[in-house]
């Protein structure tokens, strides 16, 4: 094999993610900032006067880093699982992609990088918004470490989201995919509350769940600037499985 | 070795004994039944054959989208299922549906063809600019996709398809559904591309693979029927020694009473043309001194057409042979 095709493909997918998303990115922003501002909203202001601090930090800091970390992996999910629906089943370039002298590997570390850059520029101005509006005090020199974090977080996203859209054809089963799986995933993940406060009898399941890793992971670097390593741990496992498990879905569905 | 041995047969493709079954719910489907041929470079070879024949699964395998059940086939010595990657840097293709990102412009969708391609952008971009000017497509590079007529988007598909300059072009029924103007410029651009590529190509259009290709192969039933030029496939289900008399008026039922007592019911194509078979060529002389000079426009010999060949070899038509009458053997 020779070495000038290796790779050759993920930078022109990655590319072509970015220029995708660059079409109607207003309306994609209003989207994208709704979600977690409400969330800010609803559970910062509502609930701040119940609670007025976790683990020594006041109520709505707490959340602002799990929203931040949110935006990137649902805009991951949701960039893995529409780019891929639209290739393979409305525009049908997957067609046209396994033409072309690249491999499918390719294909899916372009969508990831794609995937990742999207989400770091949402995350990047949900996080500018949720600071104005947020007691929160960021520690800067750890956002190498929280990169760290979250990229595996959007490559098991992107993945996860890769295999949804590869795998069914109608729009809906990506909505669907988004209610059964990734919601649950982002409540008992830590988001709103500290995992401490579940029962004894989940915990363990808890504690092993990546966006426990990416929600208690991202919280712990961003207000505390350190992490456990085991979270640094469980998000390259899980990401390292469904990069694995999205390539062979993939050339599955590619040798139908 | 293989690569070697083709490179020094001027060879660019090569089959053996492909076949492709599909297993689906049903019984399995026998969609290729050992198909072998081989393409010499720079030809442009035509692949006919009905719905079904196995046109589009050949293809799919030759573009090593779909791996055959048996068999084996080379792109220019690259053995197809071992060294995909190679085929596919040699290879363009258009597929007879127009795929394009939507949400990318024209320009876009190139560029991210040709990077694929592992071509640089000081490469590809006066390429693209060069292949859409000649279209004179160049103005609307940055429109989108979706703002093109089939017949703008089939371009576009063809551009892409040569940007990396492919050294065998794969063209899946290129102009069905553009109207004439749209397809004789297709055609052009094949023609010019015939003396440094190699062009394989599936039409419905019998006039596009008679006037375009240098050697055409009919599938049927997942088998090769006929392989040849057009002039051979022709020749090879014209009868012998049958004539044509072109009449420059429409005078052609009278001429067939007159020559009734030579010919047994020669055939009347239309009013200004006698087709029959003489078994003894020396009576033709007879014959044409029969036709009054005034009436006589030429006479030739007669030779099935591309559709008649096709129809004959898909099983669908009446053997040519079958409308033509004979000399009678008392004429002679």
């Amino acid at each position: 094999m020779k070495l000038v095709y290796f790779r050759r493909g993920v930078f022109p997918i990655a590319q072509k993610v970015l220029l995708q998303e660059a079409q109607g990115w207003v309306n994609e922003t209003v989207n994208t900032v709704a979600i977690p501002l409400t969330f800010f909203l609803a559970f910062g202001l509502g609930l701040s006067g119940y609670i007025s601090n976790v683990g020594g930090v006041p109520y709505m800091a707490f959340l602002t880093p799990g929203l931040i970390t949110m935006t990137i992996l649902l805009e991951a999910y949701r960039t893995g699982a529409w780019g891929l629906w639209l290739d393979r089943w409305h525009q049908k370039m997957l067609d046209e992609y396994r033409i072309k002298p690249v491999h499918t590997t390719d294909i899916i570390m372009g969508e990831i990088i794609g995937g990742f850059l999207v989400a770091l520029v949402k995350g990047t101005l949900v996080a500018l918004i949720l600071m104005l509006v947020s007691p929160v005090s960021i520690h800067w020199a750890a956002l190498p470490l929280y990169f760290a974090l979250v990229f595996p977080g959007c490559i098991l996203f992107t993945c996860a989201g890769a295999m949804v859209g590869t795998s069914f054809p109608k729009p809906d089963n990506i909505a669907q995919s988004q209610t059964i799986f990734i919601t649950p995933l982002l409540y008992l993940g830590g988001l709103f509350f500290p995992i401490s406060a579940l029962p004894d009898w989940i915990k363990p399941i808890v504690g092993w769940l990546p966006t426990t890793a990416a929600f208690e992971g991202g919280r712990d670097v961003l207000l505390h600037g350190h992490i456990i390593p085991q979270y640094m741990a469980v998000m390259w496992f899980f990401a390292l499985l469904s990069f694995a498990a999205a390539t062979w879905l993939f050339k599955e569905k590619l040798s139908e | 070795m293989q690569q070697q041995e083709q490179s020094a047969t001027g060879i660019a493709i090569e089959a053996r004994q492909l076949k492709k079954q599909f297993k689906g719910r049903g019984e399995p489907v026998q969609a290729l039944n050992g198909v072998s041929f081989s393409v010499q470079r720079e030809n442009v070879f035509a692949i006919l054959g009905p719905n079904g024949a196995g046109k589009t699964t050949l293809l799919r395998i030759l573009t090593t989208v779909m791996r055959p059940s048996s068999g084996q086939a080379w792109i220019e010595g690259f053995e197809i299922g071992r060294q995909n990657i190679q085929i596919r840097q040699l290879i363009g293709i258009v597929a007879q549906d127009n795929y394009f990102d939507r949400y990318l412009t024209v320009w876009q969708n190139l560029a991210l063809h040709a990077q694929m391609h592992g071509m640089e952008k000081p490469v590809y971009e006066p390429r693209i600019r060069e292949l859409l000017e000649k279209v004179e497509l160049y103005d609307r590079r940055n429109d989108f996709m979706e703002n093109f007529s089939g017949g703008m988007q089939r371009r576009v598909a063809l551009i892409r398809a040569l940007i990396h300059q492919p050294r065998i072009l794969f063209l899946d029924e290129p102009t069905t559904g553009l109207d004439p103007s749209a397809r004789r410029e297709i055609w052009e651009t094949i023609q010019e591309l015939k003396h440094r590529t190699t062009v394989i190509l599936t039409t419905h259009y019998m006039e596009e693979a008679d006037r375009l290709s240098d050697r055409i192969m009919i599938l049927n039933h997942g088998e090769v029927v006929m392989t040849g030029t057009a002039q051979e496939l022709k020749q090879r289900i014209s009868p012998p020694e049958t004539y044509e008399l072109f009449l420059s008026t429409p005078t052609a039922a009278a001429y067939r009473q007159k020559l009734a007592s030579w010919i047994r019911d020669p055939d009347i194509a239309d009013q200004s043309l006698l087709r029959f078979r003489l078994n003894h060529p020396d009576l033709l002389a007879t014959l044409v001194a029969q036709v009054a000079p005034a009436d006589l426009k030429s006479i030739g010999l007669a030779q099935a057409d591309l559709e008649t060949v096709y129809l004959t070899a898909a099983g669908q038509g009446v053997p040519f042979s079958g409308l033509l009458a004979e000399s009678k053997e008392a004429g002679v």
